[in-house]
């Protein structure tokens, strides 16, 4: 064999091995552009700023409770922050709903603790609630942030933090004031980690405390300036912390001074509304202080949107709900708020009356906070500070507004109380569940009319007023066992 | 790079080494087998060194070789032959056909090995046993051949390509497919890109003595696809295969209520609510039901206002106004599979090629499914000098297919609908009295059930699904799927000097998915913003690069074979998604768009670094020992955990070459076989499973938005098995009763659990190596060749495997997986379910056991309840996982016909049949389908029935329970192939070489204890809406020229 052969054999491999041979960054190299590690998050507020907008976008969206998988096995009444609060709305006596979404909401079936509202309700709160966790300790342990900038995010989570406690105690637990040592909602002030594990569930007067101590925290370093009303400010905080005291019913002055804050002090222009007869679908309402913002292109949930999908029978969606005639009749025919139409002119009793104050489109928004509702709370404050006098007056603030023909009230007592009560009624319906948060918080019945397709009564006090904590939790939570609902 | 210093150090090596030659002169001669026919293509070697020619077409050969030298002359097919060149020129050989094949040459990890050096255990598939099948994905062809390889197909789209699990369950939350390498390469494309025939044979790799050298990817098994090549001196071979037939569903969907039906059962459900719920009195509720159901429902298909009376039967003189049988409009009868495939096939005395070109046109069971696919390859290899070779193996292929939902949730999924919707509702909207609503043209107009006129009372707004109509979206929608797939893959061998081989490869896929989808702009969901079109175009990329260098030599009876490997990979996935919506009638493009809804993409790569090697061994053929190592880097993990090793080793000894057995006469051959050895598993799901990241894609008010995944773990690693092997091949007779047995045990330890935390942390899971899995089982072939004359052949097979899955490590003491409880001893598919405990024929409500607990809260016994929440739930020592499972074939072939059957078994899996429980006591959902089983329910106090009280009001009767876990045996006739060869005689008269007309039916008889729905659902005995797979009866020509 020739030696010129064997070299051009030898080189011939050289050339191949060097050919397709690697460099030392091979492994490298690759980075993961699926996002952005925390450090990268914590060190710029612009960044800090698009975790806060991802959470308003998460209350918004299609929810599941896994984001990782690629897959969205969101439904219809467990997509949002909307759905939550439609599925209180659902369970009243003034709204009836047809056998479609929110059926078992409807229907006060729906506690059970492996069933879809109950993980839904559970779960969401809570990732918040970590995302709020995050977020303090992400922005405290930052390097390269200011003072300022950590003082206002921190605000942004404790307000959110307080926002889903409330919520877990109001759907979680029985009223606070029956009893404040019920222990069902674990607490935690830290994010999550691989190691951690469930904690025991606290009284809900621990739960509460945090609630109240995070918002008035929050209250003095959150700005009023925010990148749009889908945001948490300080009004909005404040009313939040109005609401919590209307459960906790004792700080009243409190409650008063929070919910001015939120709707200005001047409740006659704080409840002028042009959403009335506009199809309640418009963020830029001065009325409006917060809620969810939808364009109808790349910002919408299609027709997860509660209540608008489920009210408008005019356009293409669920049309699934019907006002009950009693709550029709409360209405004076000059009422601006009185949309109520017999389209179908059904023999069914339930079926008489649609509303038309939602209008749902794809660019929908939808209310989470208005004025009109701080101004009650500050009649209700007003009345239970024993100041009727002030408590009728922005009752009619309110009444005069929507109705030109509306006369002050000349209620006193738990008259006056009970006209209040009806007036958050005829202004929020369809929007937070306002009967039964009311009717939880002053324990009262839920007392339906037999009209209903599904009439009921729910006493006082009763347990159809909390769902069942979440059977996986139990399963997974060291720290809690069955008996947690026994 | 170290492996560079060697090649350094060799180089030095070969320029020492003086080689002394002796006269060489041309031996030349023929090969033929007994018969005195050629054996074009056979080798000739001589012996101890690489120099070597093959026959040509009639079996001539010449080579130069000295006097002494030993020429080796090989055929597939048949024993070798050794003849020692003397003084003459002429050498002729006559080659005996190997009755044991054991000299067959088979694919291997990064190379070949004769049967009888395979320590392992490895199943072989050759495309004799592909062409009796029709497979659109073509590894379903290995479901009842391949004993321990479980195969799944979800769902009758054509095109799908099966599930496949190779000796259990080796990992839960990872990729537990087989690695599949394709003529090398590893294969990260669409399987149903590769048409049937270009495979030229098929090795399952399953235990770890095979597959270690595929180190970090090698857990589910791997398995290896060589497609045809061309032989040398070979005169070019043409062969062309038609085939057209039909098909239909293989097992029809669940029986449903008609109209009439439907009514009554509701009706019996209100009246239940009313009576039994609401307190009412027996007539106030029966009268309620009757003047309530149309209002339930939305919807009245007859002539009279109120059409169940109170005594709940029709009313006389109600006329049916329509009634719509969905299943009839979506499932399809008697639709076409056409296959042409046309292969071409030689080589000159230096190159070979292989070209094939497949055109498939394939139906599915629902309208608009479908999948056309065109696919060509062109393999070619030549032989540059004695000692250098290089060769390309490229295929293109393209498939288009309609693809309307058939396994997802949604509401327009076609089986779903189905289910969903009873045959109440029209298809074409109706008027308050039932007549067809129609257009301003006179046409009829797709019912959405959500209000075509507005304040219609009745006929108008459906409870379920409104808004959609599944005719509207399949019909006026679109759903189509492109897929293109390029490979190419080139390669260079030089024979550095006798014995020492380097080889180079390099790979390059290109893997396009490209789907498109239409919503109408008139009808359905998207109507409201006109119409919506998205299109996602997946780019897969993978690149692969293979330096290897095998030495191979004897020295007197001692056999040796080293390699060493290194390999680069990198795969880079790059997505692109667009959506727009706002088009005018017709338009269908992007371009039309007025509003752009959303765009996405991403570009993400992942890369393995590895460094291979193997050493075997044999004594005289007798004796066999192999060691193989890889060690792997790779991008899925942090640097602290990114590197792993695998090693795995094995022994054989064919004790039938021993003295005392060789004179046998009955058992004509024996080997033993064991190996052990640890294989790696890389494959989660995200590419950089250890990071959790804020996820970016969020946007509020215009604003962007992240979000953080959850929590993991930065020290996540590979999940390690360790595998163990041992077996046993026989022949007794020469080969009249052949067999294997082998038993596997692999543990995989460190397995990537998902560990479940308490929610209330805001996060549900934590993905960590926290667990450990135990897979082990027999597995059994046999085959034996009953008769054989020149007239009459037959031959039978059967295999089956015994398969068992357990945990043996857990982080919890038990982990509840929806239906399923996890725990040490468990497999991850036994059941764990409340148990059914009847109908308490008093009141007729349903009845589970719950523990009876005593003051101390130790269960004391059990009872039953009526509270669904209150049940216990039970292992009820069931699984999803057959107990056995195989196949038979039976070869027939009398003088010009033949005939081939294959059937698969499976025996001992229960399936939770939720689209059986969906349609029973259905009623609390106003509207959803019913089974005609309702009927049976309870009805009257007393009544002993096993279906509780129909119901309209919420209730748990349908809920998970023992009542819809049933019993998934089946045996299944795959493939049945019925053919006639024209005789010789006449095909020399039109000059071709073979002419075979045939009819082959598939899937085309099911046998199944759990009737109503297809039996291949899914691994975890779930059921999810799937449309059936297709049986296939075709006929069809193949001539070869």
């Amino acid at each position: 064999m020739k030696t010129k052969n064997i070299f051009k054999r030898t080189v011939l491999v050289l050339v191949l091995v060097v050919l397709s041979s690697c460099s030392k960054e091979f492994l490298e190299e690759p980075q993961n552009t699926a996002g952005l590690s925390e450090s990268v998050v914590f060190s710029d507020r612009s960044v800090v700023q698009s975790f806060v907008s991802g959470m308003y976008d998460r209350y918004k969206g299609q929810w599941d409770d896994d984001l990782t998988d690629g897959v969205n096995n969101s439904n219809v009444d467990t997509g949002g922050l909307y759905a939550m609060y439609f599925a209180r709305t659902i369970k009243g006596n003034d709204l009836i709903q047809a056998p479609s979404w929110f059926l078992f909401d409807y229907a006060h079936e729906n506690r059970g603790a492996t069933f879809r509202r109950v993980d839904f309700t559970w779960k969401f709160n809570y990732e918040f609630i970590n995302y709020a966790n995050v977020l303090i300790r992400g922005v405290e342990n930052s390097s390269d942030l200011d003072d300022a900038t950590k003082r206002e995010f921190i605000a942004v989570g404790k307000a959110i933090r307080a926002f889903h406690y409330f919520q877990l105690a109001l759907e979680f637990a029985p009223n606070y004031n029956n009893d404040r040592s019920v222990a069902r909602i674990p607490v935690y002030t830290e994010p999550a980690t691989g190691s951690s594990e469930g904690n025991p569930p606290s009284p809900l007067s621990d739960v509460y405390n945090l609630i109240l101590t995070d918002l008035k925290e929050a209250i003095p370093d959150l700005r009023e300036e925010r990148l749009g009303k889908s945001y948490i400010n300080k009004a909005v905080a404040n009313g939040i912390l109005a609401r919590v005291l209307l459960v906790t019913q004792d700080d009243w002055a409190l409650a008063s001074s929070s919910a001015r804050a939120a709707y200005g002090g001047n409740a006659a222009s704080a409840v002028v509304s042009t959403n009335w007869g506009g199809g309640f679908d418009d963020l830029s309402d001065q009325d409006w202080l917060w809620g969810h913002f939808q364009d109808g292109s790349n910002e919408t949930n299609f027709f997860w949107l509660s209540p608008h999908a489920m009210t408008d029978h005019l356009t293409l969606s669920y049309q699934a709900t019907y006002i009950n005639t009693h709550f029709r009749d409360r209405f004076s025919n000059t009422d601006k708020r009185n949309l109520f139409f017999d389209i179908y002119q059904s023999a069914t009793p339930y079926r008489e009356f649609i509303t038309t104050k939602f209008a749902f489109t794809f660019a929908s928004d939808v209310p989470l906070m208005r004025k009109s509702e701080m101004v009650l709370i500050d009649a209700e404050a007003q009345y239970h500070l024993g100041n009727e006098d002030g408590a009728r007056q922005l009752l009619f603030a309110l009444q005069s507004d929507r109705d030109p023909n509306a006369v002050i009230s000349t209620n006193t007592g738990q008259a006056l109380l009970d006209e209040i009560l009806i007036e958050r009624r005829k202004e929020l319906y369809g929007e937070l569940g306002v009967e039964w948060f009311d009717a939880k918080r002053y324990r009262l019945p839920i007392v339906r009319d037999p009209e209903h397709r599904v009439p009921l009564t729910v006493p006082a006090d009763s347990e159809l007023f909390y769902l069942n904590i979440l059977q996986s939790e139990i399963d997974a939570n060291p720290n809690m066992d069955d008996s947690i609902n026994n | 790079m170290k492996v560079k210093k060697h090649y350094l150090l060799l180089v030095v090596l070969v320029l020492f080494v003086s080689v002394s030659f002796a006269q060489e002169r041309t031996i030349s001669g023929k090969v033929v087998d007994k018969d005195n026919l050629p054996l074009p293509g056979a080798t000739i070697l001589i012996k101890n060194t690489s120099t070597g020619t093959s026959a040509d077409f009639d079996g001539n050969y010449s080579i130069n070789a000295s006097e002494g030298q030993t020429l080796v002359f090989s055929f597939v097919g048949f024993a070798s032959r050794e003849v020692v060149v003397g003084t003459s020129s002429t050498i002729n050989a006559v080659l005996q056909e190997d009755a044991t094949s054991l000299e067959e040459v088979v694919v291997v990890a990064y190379g070949t090995q004769t049967k009888q050096s395979i320590v392992g255990s490895v199943g072989l598939v050759s495309d004799d046993v592909i062409e009796t099948q029709q497979v659109t994905s073509p590894l379903r062809a290995l479901q009842g051949v391949v004993p321990g390889v479980n195969i799944l197909t979800a769902g009758g789209q054509p095109g799908n390509n099966p599930s496949i699990r190779i000796r259990g369950f080796a990992s839960v939350n990872l990729d537990q497919e087989p690695l599949i390498v394709v003529d090398g390469a590893p294969f990260n494309g669409n399987l149903n890109s590769i048409s049937q025939d270009q495979i030229g044979s098929i090795s399952v790799l399953k235990d770890a003595a095979s597959s270690a050298l595929y180190g970090s990817r090698a857990a589910g098994g791997v398995i290896l696809i060589t497609t045809k090549k061309g032989n040398r001196n070979q005169s070019p071979k043409v062969s062309i295969r038609s085939q057209i037939g039909i098909s239909n569903p293989t097992i029809g969907i669940h029986d449903l209520a008609d109209p009439e039906d439907y009514l009554r059962l509701t009706w019996r459900a209100l009246r239940n609510t009313n009576q039994y719920e609401n307190g009412q009195s027996a007539m106030d509720a029966a009268a309620n039901a009757t003047s309530g159901l149309v209002d339930y429902l939305g919807y009245n298909p007859y002539s009279v206002s109120n059409p169940i009376d109170e005594n709940g039967n029709l009313v006389p003189g109600a006329n049916l106004l329509w009634q719509s049988n969905w299943e009839d409009e979506v499932i399809r009868q008697d639709y076409l599979r056409v296959n042409h495939n046309l292969n071409v096939s030689g080589g000159s005395e230096n190159s070979t090629y292989f070209m094939s070109i497949d055109y498939l046109n394939e139906d599915g069971p629902v309208i608009q499914s479908g999948f056309e696919r065109v696919s060509a390859r062109l393999n070619l290899t030549t032989q540059i000098t004695d000692w250098f070779k290089i060769g390309l193996n490229t295929s293109f292929s393209r498939s288009s297919s309609g693809n309307p939902d058939q396994t997802s949730g949604s509401t327009t999924q076609a089986i779903s609908w189905i289910y969903g919707l009873s045959s109440i509702y029209p298809i074409y909207a109706r008027d308050a009295n039932g007549a067809l609503i129609l257009d301003d043209a006179g046409e009829r107009i797709y019912d959405l059930g959500n209000g075509l006129i507005s304040g219609q009372p009745v006929n108008s707004t459906r409870p379920v699904y409104n808004g959609e109509n599944l005719l509207a979206s399949l019909l006026l929608g679109k759903e189509r799927i492109v897929r293109t797939n390029y490979v190419g893959n080139a390669f260079a061998e030089v024979n550095l000097f006798e014995g020492l081989k380097f080889k180079t490869q390099i790979s390059f896929e290109n893997y396009l998915f490209d789907s498109f989808s239409f919503d109408d702009d008139v009808i359905g969901a998207a109507s409201n913003v006109q119409g919506r079109v998205s299109q996602d175009r997946d780019l897969t990329t993978t690149l692969n690069a293979i330096q290897s260098l095998n030495y191979t030599n004897s020295f007197g009876k001692h056999n040796i074979s080293v390699d060493a490997i290194t390999e680069a990979y990198t795969q880079t996935q790059d997505d692109l998604l667009s959506q727009g919506t706002g088009f005018l009638p017709g338009v269908q493009n992007l371009n039309g768009s007025t509003v752009p809804e959303a765009v996405g993409g991403n570009i993400i790569s992942e890369r393995i670094n590895s460094y291979l090697g193997r050493a075997s061994y044999n004594f005289d053929q007798k004796y066999f020992a192999e060691f193989s190592i890889r060690t792997d880097g790779s991008t899925r993990f942090s640097e602290d955990t990114r590197w792993g090793t695998f090693m795995g080793g094995g022994a054989s000894w064919v004790v039938s070459r021993e003295n005392f057995l060789s004179d046998n006469n009955t058992l004509t051959y024996l080997k033993f076989r064991g190996s052990y050895g640890e294989l790696g598993n890389n494959r989660t799901t995200n590419l950089f499973p250890y990071q959790s990241v804020f996820q970016t894609g969020f946007v509020n008010e215009g604003n962007t938005g992240i979000l953080l995944e959850g929590v993991s773990d930065p020290n996540l690693r590979w999940e390690k098995i360790e595998s163990l092997n041992v077996g046993v091949d026989f022949e007794f007779f020469n080969g009249r009763l052949s067999g294997t047995v082998d038993y596997y045990d692999k543990e995989s330890v460190d397995l990537i659990l998902e560990k479940p935390i308490a929610s209330s942390l805001g996060v549900n899971k934590i993905i960590t190596n926290i667990g450990s899995i135990r897979n082990y089982g027999w597995e059994f072939s046999l085959r034996s060749i009953n008769i054989s004359t020149d007239d009459l052949t037959w031959s039978t097979g059967l295999n089956f495997s015994l398969d068992d899955n357990e945990f043996t490590k857990l982080p919890q003491d038990e982990i509840i997986n929806g239906s399923k409880l996890w725990k040490v001893g468990n497999s991850i598919f036994d059941f764990y379910i409340r148990e059914w405990a009847g109908v308490d024929p008093g009141d007729g409500r349903g009845m589970w056991f719950m523990d009876e607990l005593d003051a101390q809260g130790e269960v004391i016994g059990r009872v039953t309840t009526k509270d669904y929440d209150e049940a216990t739930r039970y292992e009820q020592g069931k699984t999803s996982l057959p107990d056995i499972q195989g196949g038979f074939t039976s070869f027939i072939k009398y003088k010009q016909f033949d005939l081939n059957v294959l059937f698969n078994f499976s025996f001992g899996a229960y399936l939770l049949d939720t689209d059986y429980s969906r349609l029973i006591n259905p009623f609390e959902s106003p509207g959803t389908s019913a089974h005609p089983d309702n009927f049976d329910a309870w009805n009257a106090p007393g009544d002993l029935v096993d279906i509780p009280l129909l119901l309209a009001s919420n209730n748990d009767h349908a809920s998970r329970s023992t009542r819809f876990l049933f019993k998934n045996d089946y045996v299944r006739l795959k493939s049945l192939t019925f053919g006639y060869n024209v005789p010789e005689a006449t095909l020399d008269r039109i000059g071709l070489s073979k002419l075979r007309l045939f009819l082959q039916a598939d899937n085309f008889f099911t046998w199944q204890s759990h009737k109503g729905i297809e039996p291949e659902q899914a691994f975890n005995g779930l059921t999810n809406n799937r449309s059936p797979l297709s049986k296939t009866i075709t006929s069809g020509i193949l001539l070869e020229f």
